[in-house]
C-alpha cells in the first residue's frame, strides 16, 4: 500500500495473568476513515482500545503512528500524540459548563500581573466555534454539562478531542443509552469528523449504526482478529457470523462439537 | 443536515440557595431587631463582624476544600497548633514579622500534610483528617504543657479590632481572602481543577489533571488560611488556651454547607459560605441579645442546615 | 458536646491506656482525676499533691480527660480502679455519670474522695473542699460590689452547664444577691465551649444588650481572659468591671491592666495537698470525726459533719497586691 497509514497496529499481545486477552492482534486504520471494532462481549476490545488509549501497556507487539514507532504510557500521553479516546464515562465533569468542559486540563489564559487568568471570552469563542464544526446544537454554553442529553455530551466530548487537534478519535460506545434521534446524531457527529478528515473508531454492539457510518470493520473474538471487512462488501448478517463464531463454524465444521 | 433541538434546562438556579439564606438571614435579623433595640446599633454590627473574622477565613478555605470533593474536620487542630506555636514565638520575644510567618508556615505545612495523606493513601478525608485531629491536639498538649500561654502582645490586634477608612478592619481582612479566594477558585485555571476533581475524579485524571498535587495545594490552602485565622484568634484575645479551636470544624463545615456547598463536591460558593457564617454569628449574637438561653443557637443552626440538606436531596433526586 | 470535646476524650483514653501499671503492694496508691488535663490548675494541685506524697511515702498520679468530657473522665476512673489504687479522688464534670461507679469501687475496698468538686448525691465517703461553694459565691459578689456599689447590672459567663462546681458558684450567687443586695440584677448567664472566643462573643454581648451593665463575672479559667479581653477591646475599662474564678497567672495581665481588678481562688497546691493527705490518712485506717491540723498547711481544717465536707479554708482573693505571689 503505497498510503501510510494513520495507525497500526501488530502483533499486540495482552495478558492478565492466566488470561490471554489480546492474542497477537493486528489492527489498522487509515487517514480519514471511520473503522468499526465490533466483537462479542470479552472478544477484547476494550483491552485493544486501552491499549491504544494508552491506559495499558501491550506485553507484545509494536505500534506505529504515520509510520513512526510509538508507545503510549499514559491516556495523557496518547492524547499528545493525537490520538484521542472518547469513553463511554466521557470525561465530563457534569458541574462544569460545556466550555470549560472543552477545555479542560488545557484552559487558555492571559497572565495579569505574573498570574495566569483564565482567557473565558477566547475560550468560548473556540468552544463554539468546535460545536459548530460539529453541529452540535446546545442551548447556551454556559448549560452545566450535568444538564445536557447524552447526545449533546457525546458531541461536547469530541468538541474537546478537536479541541487539541487530534487526528486519531476513539469513540467507545457513543450510542449506547441513547435515544434514537440521539443516535442518528451521533452518527451525524461521526460523519462529521470523517469529513474534516479525522480518524474514527467506533467501538459498537449495534451493527446497524455500524453500516451506517463505517468504511471498514474489524471484527475481534476470543483476543484475535477474525475478521477486516469493507462494509460496503460485507451484509449486517456476514458480520454477526463473524462476532458469534457462526461464519468459524462454517468454515471449519470440525469444531462445531 | 437536520439539526436537533436539544431540550435541556440551562445551568441550575442557584440564586435559589442564596436567595433561601438572605431570606433566612433578613428574617433572623427582623425577629432580632424586632426584640431587641441594640441589634441593629453599629457598634453591635462591628462586633457581629469582628467576632465572624477568624470564621470566615477558615470558611473560605473549607468551601474550597468542599467543592474539590473533600472535607477537613481537623482544621480546629491546626489553628491550634498554629496558635500555640504563635504564642510560643511571641513568649521568646520574636517580632511579628517573625511570628506570621511561623502561623502561616504551620499551617499550611499542617494542610499539606492532611492533603497528603488523602491523596497518597485514598483514605476518605474524613477519616484521614479525623486520624490528624487527634495528631493535632496531641500536638497542642505537648506543645502547651499544661501552661496556658496569656498575656501574649496585641500588636497585631489592629487587624481584628481597629478600623480603616471607617469601617471596621476585619472587612477588608475578610474582603482580601475572599477577593483571593474567589479568582483562584473561578478566575484560573487551578479552580478548573479543583472544581473537576469534585465533579469527577477519575474524569479530572482522564483529562491530565494532577489530581494529588491539586488537592495537596487545596489542602494546603486550608491550612494557611486556618494559620491566618490562629494569628487573628491569637491577636484578638491574647493567649492561648487548652480548647482553642474547638468548634471551628464543625461550624465551618456547617457554614459552608448552609453557603450551598455541597458536600459530595463540584458546588459551592464563597459568597454562600459568608453567608453561612453571619447566619451563623448573628444567630449567637442576637440570641443573647434578645435573652434567649445561647442553648438554643445550636437548634437554630441545626434546624436551617437540615432544611437546606434537604432542599439538597430534592434537587439531587429532581435531576436524576 | 462538642465534635471536638469527644475527639480529645479519644486523646486522653490513649494515655490512660499507656499508664505503667506499676503495683507494689506496700505502698499507698491514690489518684486524682481533675475535670481536665493540662491546665495550670490543676497542674498546680498536682506539684502540692507530690509534695505531700513525697512528704507521706505514698504514690501520686493524676491523670484527667484532654477536655472537659464526662464520660472519658468516667473511664479514667474505671482505669483506676481496675488498676487497684487503693484511693481515688476525683473532681467531677457530671454526678450522675460517676455514682455507679463510685458504689462499685468503695464495694471494692477502694477509698472514694471528691476533691475540688462534689458529687454529693454519691457515696463518695469525704468532699475535699477548697472553699465552700457558698463561700465562694459570696466572696466574689461581696468583692465586686464593694467596687460597683450596690447596685447595677451584672453578667455571668460560665462554662459547659453540666459542670456542676460551677452551677452551684452561680446559685450562690444569685443568692447572695437575692437576699443581700436586692439593686444587684443578675442579667444573664451563658455557657461557653471552653474557648476565650466564645467567652469574648458572649461578653461583647452582654455589654451591647445592657450598655449600663456594670461588670462580667467569669466562673472558669477558661472564660476569664476571653471577658476581660471583651472589655478592654470595647474600651469599658473602669466602666465595666470583670472578675471571676481564676488561677493569678490567667488574671495577671488583666489584674494589672485594671480589665479585671481581683480574681476569687484558693490555693490549688495546698489543695492537692490535703487530698493527698487525707487519702493516705484514710487509707491508713485512720477516722476524721472533727477538725484537724496538717503538718504542712498553715491554717486549721475544718471538717463539716452534715455532708462530710472536709474544708482547706476561706477563699483566696487575687489582687494587684498579691498576684505576683502566686505560680499557677
Amino acid at each position: 500500500m503505497a498510503e501510510t497509514l494513520k495507525l497500526s497496529m501488530k502483533g499486540i499481545v495482552k495478558r492478565f495473568g492466566g488470561v490471554v486477552a489480546l492474542d497477537s492482534v493486528d489492527f489498522e486504520l487509515r487517514r480519514g476513515e471511520v473503522m468499526a471494532l465490533v466483537g462479542d462481549n470479552g472478544a477484547g476490545k476494550s483491552t485493544l482500545i486501552k491499549t491504544l488509549a494508552g491506559a495499558h501497556m501491550p506485553d507484545e507487539g509494536v505500534m506505529e503512528l504515520d509510520g513512526d514507532a510509538v508507545r503510549f504510557t499514559s491516556p495523557q500521553d496518547a492524547w499528545r500524540r493525537g490520538v484521542a479516546t472518547i469513553f463511554q464515562e466521557l470525561a465530563l465533569a457534569g458541574k462544569m459548563t460545556i466550555a470549560d468542559n472543552i477545555f479542560l486540563g488545557r484552559e487558555i489564559t492571559r497572565t495579569v500581573a505574573g498570574i495566569p487568568f483564565l482567557d473565558r471570552r477566547a475560550m468560548h469563542k473556540r468552544s463554539r466555534e468546535l460545536l459548530e464544526e460539529l453541529d452540535v446544537v446546545v442551548p447556551d454554553i454556559h448549560t452545566w454539562v450535568e444538564y445536557l442529553s447524552g447526545g449533546q455530551r457525546q458531541g461536547v466530548a469530541i468538541a474537546r478531542a478537536l479541541n487539541i487537534d487530534a487526528d486519531v478519535i476513539v469513540m467507545d460506545e457513543p450510542t449506547a443509552a441513547l435515544a434514537v434521534a440521539e443516535v442518528r446524531k451521533v452518527l451525524e457527529f461521526i460523519k462529521t469528523l470523517r469529513r474534516q478528515g479525522k480518524s474514527v473508531v467506533l467501538i459498537s454492539h449495534n451493527v446497524q449504526d455500524v453500516f451506517e457510518v463505517s468504511d471498514r470493520i474489524t471484527v475481534l473474538r476470543r483476543g484475535r482478529r477474525i475478521g477486516l471487512l469493507e462494509t460496503e462488501k460485507t451484509t449486517p448478517e456476514e458480520v454477526v457470523g463473524y462476532i458469534t463464531g457462526a461464519a468459524e463454524t462454517k468454515r471449519r465444521p470440525e469444531a462445531a462439537h | 443536515m437536520a439539526r436537533f433541538a436539544f431540550k435541556a434546562p440551562s445551568r441550575p438556579f442557584r440564586i435559589g440557595r442564596e436567595g433561601l439564606l438572605l431570606a433566612a438571614l433578613v428574617v433572623l435579623c427582623t425577629i432580632f431587631a424586632s426584640q431587641s433595640e441594640f441589634f441593629l446599633s453599629e457598634r453591635n454590627l462591628t462586633t457581629i463582624l469582628r467576632n465572624s473574622v477568624d470564621l470566615a477565613v477558615v470558611c473560605a478555605g473549607m468551601t474550597i476544600v468542599i467543592i474539590l470533593g473533600g472535607i477537613d474536620v481537623s482544621v480546629g487542630g491546626i489553628v491550634a497548633v498554629s496558635a500555640v506555636l504563635i504564642g510560643r514565638a511571641y513568649q521568646y520575644g520574636m517580632p511579628d514579622w517573625v511570628v506570621i510567618p511561623v502561623g502561616l508556615a504551620a499551617g499550611a505545612l499542617l494542610g499539606a500534610l492532611n492533603g497528603a495523606i488523602i491523596s497518597k493513601t485514598r483514605v476518605p478525608p474524613i477519616v484521614a483528617t479525623l486520624g490528624t485531629m487527634y495528631i493535632y491536639i496531641a500536638v497542642l498538649f505537648l506543645v502547651i504543657g499544661g501552661v496556658w500561654i496569656s498575656g501574649l502582645p496585641n500588636t497585631l490586634s489592629f487587624l481584628v479590632l481597629g478600623d480603616f477608612m471607617g469601617l471596621p478592619a476585619g472587612v477588608f481582612v475578610i474582603g482580601f481572602i475572599y477577593v483571593f479566594s474567589w479568582l483562584l477558585l473561578r478566575r484560573t485555571p487551578w479552580g478548573q481543577r479543583v472544581v473537576a476533581i469534585g465533579c469527577d475524579e477519575v474524569a479530572a485524571r482522564l483529562v491530565g489533571i494532577r489530581v494529588d498535587r491539586t488537592k495537596i495545594q487545596a489542602y494546603a490552602l486550608l491550612g494557611l488560611f486556618a494559620g491566618i485565622a490562629a494569628i487573628l484568634y491569637v491577636a484578638r484575645l491574647r493567649n492561648v488556651e487548652v480548647n482553642i479551636g474547638t468548634n471551628i470544624a464543625l461550624e465551618a463545615i456547617a457554614a459552608t454547607i448552609l453557603g450551598g456547598a455541597n458536600i459530595r463536591g463540584g458546588i459551592g460558593s464563597l459568597i454562600g459560605t459568608l453567608m453561612g457564617v453571619l447566619f451563623i454569628k448573628i444567630t449567637q449574637n442576637g440570641l443573647v441579645l434578645i435573652g434567649v438561653s445561647s442553648l438554643w443557637e445550636t437548634v437554630v443552626i441545626g434546624g436551617l442546615l437540615i432544611v437546606v440538606l434537604i432542599l439538597d436531596a430534592l434537587e439531587t433526586r429532581r435531576v436524576s | 458536646m462538642s465534635f471536638k470535646h469527644t475527639l480529645m476524650g479519644g486523646v486522653a483514653l490513649g494515655l490512660t491506656a499507656a499508664l505503667p501499671a506499676s503495683a507494689q503492694d506496700d505502698t499507698t496508691r491514690i489518684a486524682f482525676i481533675p475535670q481536665i488535663a493540662g491546665i495550670p490548675y490543676y497542674v498546680a494541685m498536682e506539684e502540692g499533691a507530690e509534695r505531700a506524697a513525697e512528704e507521706l511515702g505514698v504514690e501520686y498520679v493524676q491523670e484527667g480527660p484532654t477536655s472537659t468530657n464526662a464520660a472519658d473522665q468516667l473511664r479514667i476512673f474505671e482505669s483506676f480502679v481496675n488498676q487497684g489504687f487503693d484511693v481515688i479522688a476525683i473532681s467531677p464534670l457530671d454526678e450522675e455519670t460517676l455514682k455507679p461507679a463510685i458504689s462499685r469501687a468503695l464495694e471494692q475496698g477502694i477509698v472514694v474522695l471528691t476533691a475540688d468538686a462534689d458529687a454529693p448525691g454519691s457515696d463518695r465517703q469525704f468532699f475535699v473542699a477548697q472553699a465552700l461553694d457558698q463561700d465562694l459565691g459570696y466572696t466574689l459578689l461581696d468583692e465586686a460590689v464593694d467596687r460597683i456599689g450596690e447596685s447595677g447590672k451584672i453578667a455571668i459567663v460560665s462554662d459547659s452547664p453540666t459542670i456542676q462546681s460551677m452551677q452551684n458558684w452561680i446559685a450562690a450567687i444569685e443568692e447572695r444577691a437575692e437576699t443581700a443586695y436586692p439593686d444587684i440584677e443578675i442579667v444573664s448567664v451563658d455557657h461557653t465551649d471552653g474557648t476565650a472566643q466564645r467567652a469574648y462573643q458572649f461578653a461583647t454581648d452582654a455589654m451591647t444588650r445592657n450598655p449600663d451593665l456594670k461588670a462580667v463575672l467569669g466562673m472558669a479559667s477558661t472564660t476569664c481572659p476571653g471577658i476581660a479581653q471583651a472589655v478592654e477591646a470595647a474600651g469599658l475599662v473602669g466602666e465595666v468591671l470583670t472578675a471571676g474564678y481564676c488561677s493569678p497567672n490567667t488574671a495577671r495581665d488583666y489584674i494589672k491592666s485594671g480589665a479585671m481588678p481581683y480574681s476569687v481562688l484558693w490555693n490549688p497546691a495546698d489543695l492537692g495537698y490535703l487530698t493527698v493527705w487525707v487519702g493516705d490518712h484514710l487509707a491508713d485506717g485512720g477516722e476524721i470525726t472533727g477538725d484537724f491540723e496538717v503538718e504542712g498547711l498553715q491554717q486549721t481544717i475544718q471538717y463539716l459533719p452534715e455532708n462530710d465536707v472536709i474544708l482547706l479554708g476561706p477563699p483566696a482573693v487575687f489582687t494587684e497586691e498579691n498576684v505576683d505571689d502566686f505560680d499557677f
